[in-house]
């Protein structure tokens, strides 16, 4: 039982860390010719 | 003149449209008030004085030539095709008097085509009830045109119109402006592929495909090669056509429409006399303003004391019921106080929304638009500016892009920086805690100080951007325009629906955006809070009790149970089991006390054990920093991780103090119980209270507000001059309070 807490408990951090990363360190850039300027699609 | 003559009828929809066509054919047709009455084509023939007859067209409505469906396409197909045989020969273009500007794209779009128009403005009765009035001949030669003033409810000017139409062949062709000015390099390209056509028939032709694709125009000149720009590019340039558009009506308004309130009659003049009046206009926003923020505290507290004991209990559940280890602990630890730390606020952000929406549904907000107007010109702002500062008390992302419909650069470039120092949804958390915490529950004159408290912070924030903006507005040497149009809807009975609509939409938006980086946080911060490399927090049960065997209990501790051991003996007091005997009585007073200190010991112990974890060292490296301003290293790292967001703040608190004590409470009751150690006095005094509240009405804590900065500055300057500013100036200030009240 320990063991799948301890699992469990850093998947979830792992899930957390990377979702905290993608959101303001690293973002995919969105498609092309919709970036650059204001085409109020945004 | 024996010719007959063809006219189209062209204008927005509800201009009253098929109202002048009626009066000039005598046909009679049914006007309704509702848009796009006219979705097919109607003729007839009006008899002009000298003999002559025209032929009149009632084409469908459309707001502009870039149009969008089938029956406004029927509309412009028939003004770019010259052999067709309903081309006109005269285009008269109708417009509502109460919504000029708006009407002028189309007529300058139109004037553009060189097909000889004329402009009538329609609804002419309501000019002096509203108090317009209009230089018809200065129009007249701006627009270089012959201009009707018409009504068709008291069927006046329709002879006037006549006799105009009639003599259509001496208006002037020339366009109102270079359309090529908007691409010049683009537009050389097309007039070169193109050398018999007009340049801007070239261009409706091009963008009605890219408008509308079910036509499939072909270019005139059929196989000829031409590169033609994306979608994106064109629709890009149609965007800069129209601000063109916009600036040029904007500087012929300026010259020839004037809205005087004070000569306005009627009901909807008479309200808006006084709600856009020089004193009782500010004075009328300022109770409203007051009356949301006293109903968001005196509503919201049932729910929300509701909402915490909830959290509080579902926590106590999940360590009482699931099998204890470490995932037990980071659900009731560290997911649930997180999320706890957010729910709790639906209640407040729901009613301010509830009524943000009733003001903007009811159509004060435009006058709000124009009363603010009058505040902002000495900042360097313009009315439009209030839009995204209004907006900026929801969100300061939105708000930033809503500056875009600013046509001034160093205006939009003020708005854009001041804008983040608006109260925005995600300060109102950290607020609401503080408050609640140092700022006494009673009343002044009916009003709850908390209620104040929150209404001075709001204010707080919208005089720093005006300070910040005039400022700016004299620092940053850009030469610019200056002009504000608003157009005030009617007065309406706010559609409940709508109202329901915004509040569960904006509702959900804060608490999905927002609470996925809380509930992100609240988990990294909990294995940071939970887990430590130093030996004093793998040997923590040992030291904490040897010092406690040692030197006793700290002062909180030994307050804590005196405190708990008063109540306890006053509850036995109050059931009247003291008659049982005095020594049943010290018995029972002898194993609570061994409860409290066996409770306070592991108290010490967590406390003892967050101090020396990761996040416990990461706070005690800024403490220094922050000390000053009566925060301890837990208010610290919570400053740090509310950079990502303001709200995540409560959540950080929620969660540091969950770890850091054994007692399942309610978020509310874990801060207040925080204890100043160097003190020895609560941490949340009304000194450090301020000190915290000035701290967030000033900082700039939003990563994705300087995102959006950057990319509307399209410059890293903009952004970064701002954080340290801001920063900066919130430290001083917070730091200002701190040392004056305590």
């Amino acid at each position: 039982m320990e063991f799948w807490q301890h699992l469990l408990a850093y998947l979830i951090l792992a899930g957390a860390v990377f979702y905290l990363i993608r959101k303001f360190l690293w973002k995919p850039r969105k498609s092309k010719g919709c970036d650059a300027g204001d085409c109020n699609c945004h | 003149m024996s010719k007959d003559i063809k006219v189209a009828l062209i204008g927005n929809p509800n201009t009253g449209k098929t109202s002048v066509f009626n009066r000039l054919t005598g046909l009679n047709q049914k006007v309704g008030n509702y848009p796009g009455i006219t979705v097919e084509k109607k003729q007839g023939i009006c008899k002009l004085p000298r003999g002559v007859r025209a032929h009149i067209t009632d084409l469908p409505g459309t707001y502009s030539l870039n149009t969008t469906s089938l029956d406004e396409s029927v509309a412009v197909e028939i003004l770019l095709n010259r052999n067709a045989p309903d081309f006109p020969d005269l285009v008269v273009v109708i417009s509502d008097v109460e919504n000029l500007k708006r009407n002028l794209l189309l007529f300058t779009q139109i004037k553009d085509l060189r097909i000889p128009a004329i402009l009538v403005i329609n609804m002419a009765d309501r000019m002096k009830r509203k108090g317009i009035s209009v230089d018809v001949p200065e129009l007249e030669k701006r627009l270089q045109t012959r201009v009707a003033l018409v009504s068709t409810r008291k069927n006046t000017g329709i002879e006037e119109l006549k006799a105009i139409i009639e003599n259509y062949r001496c208006l002037s062709c020339q366009p109102c402006m270079d359309i090529a000015s908007i691409d010049p390099p683009y537009f050389d390209r097309l007039r070169k592929a193109f050398p018999n056509e007009d340049l801007y028939k070239l261009w409706v032709v091009i963008t009605q495909d890219v408008n509308f694709t079910p036509l499939q125009k072909k270019l005139p000149g059929g196989e000829k090669s031409f590169e033609i720009k994306s979608r994106q590019e064109l629709k890009k340039l149609q965007h800069r056509e129209t601000i063109r558009r916009y600036q040029l009506i904007n500087d012929i308004l300026k010259e020839t429409y004037r809205v005087d309130l004070k000569a306005a009659k009627g009901l909807r003049a008479g309200i808006d006399r006084i709600l856009t009046h020089r004193i009782f206009g500010y004075l009328i926003f300022f109770l409203i303003l007051l009356t949301i923020f006293q109903a968001i505290f005196d509503w919201s507290g049932v729910p929300m004391d509701a909402i915490d004991a909830f959290f509080a209990s579902a926590s106590e559940w999940v360590k009482t019921s699931l099998p204890p280890g470490i995932l037990t602990n980071l659900i009731a630890e560290g997911i649930i106080a997180g999320i706890g730390g957010i729910v709790i606020f639906i209640p407040q952000i729901a009613f301010l929304f509830f009524f943000i929406a009733i003001l903007e549904e009811s159509g004060y907000m435009s006058r709000v638009v124009f009363l603010m107007d009058r505040l902002m010109r000495p900042f360097g702002l313009s009315g439009k500016s209030v839009v995204p500062l209004m907006s900026g008390t929801a969100c300061a992302i939105p708000a930033v892009m809503a500056t875009r419909n600013i046509e001034s650069w160093k205006e939009r470039l003020i708005t854009i920086l001041v804008t983040p120092f608006m109260t925005c949804s995600a300060r109102l958390p950290v607020y609401l805690i503080i408050i609640a915490l140092v700022i006494p529950e009673g009343r002044f004159i009916g009003l709850s100080y908390q209620a104040l408290a929150l209404m001075i912070l709001y204010l707080l924030g919208f005089v720093a951007a005006m300070v910040s903006a005039w400022a700016l507005n004299r620092i940053l040497k850009i030469p610019s325009r200056k002009f504000f149009m608003v157009e005030m809807p009617n007065y309406k009975i706010p559609l409940w629906k709508n109202v329901f609509y915004t509040v569960v939409e904006k509702t959900k938006s804060f608490v999905y955006g927002a609470g996925k980086i809380i509930l992100a946080i609240s988990i990294v911060l909990w294995f940071l809070g939970s887990n430590g490399f130093s030996e004093e927090f793998k040997n923590a049960d040992r030291i904490v009790t040897e010092r406690v065997k040692k030197q006793g209990f700290t002062t909180y501790s030994k307050n804590y149970i005196a405190d708990n051991l008063d109540r306890y003996r006053e509850a036995l007091d109050e059931e009247g089991t003291t008659p049982l005997g005095p020594q049943r009585l010290a018995d029972s007073l002898d194993a609570r006390q061994q409860d409290l200190e066996a409770r306070a010991l592991s108290q010490e112990i967590s406390s003892y054990r967050l101090e020396h974890s990761v996040i416990g060292k990461m706070g005690k490296l800024i403490e220094p920093m922050v000390q000053p301003l009566g925060y301890d290293w837990k208010i610290g790292i919570a400053l740090i991780t509310s950079f990502a967001a303001r709200e995540v703040f409560v959540g950080t608190l929620a969660t540091i103090y969950s770890v850091g004590s054994d007692e399942e409470e309610t978020i509310k009751n874990r801060m207040a119980a925080e204890i100043n150690e160097e003190k020895g006095e609560p941490l949340f005094n009304l000194a450090s209270g301020i000190s915290l509240l000035l701290f967030y009405a000033f900082a700039m804590q939003c990563m994705s507000t300087l995102a959006i900065v950057k990319r509307e500055t399209n410059s890293w300057k903009w952004p970064m001059l701002q954080l340290g500013f801001m920063t900066t100036f919130a430290y001083l200030v917070a730091l200002l309070a701190y040392q004056i009240l305590s």
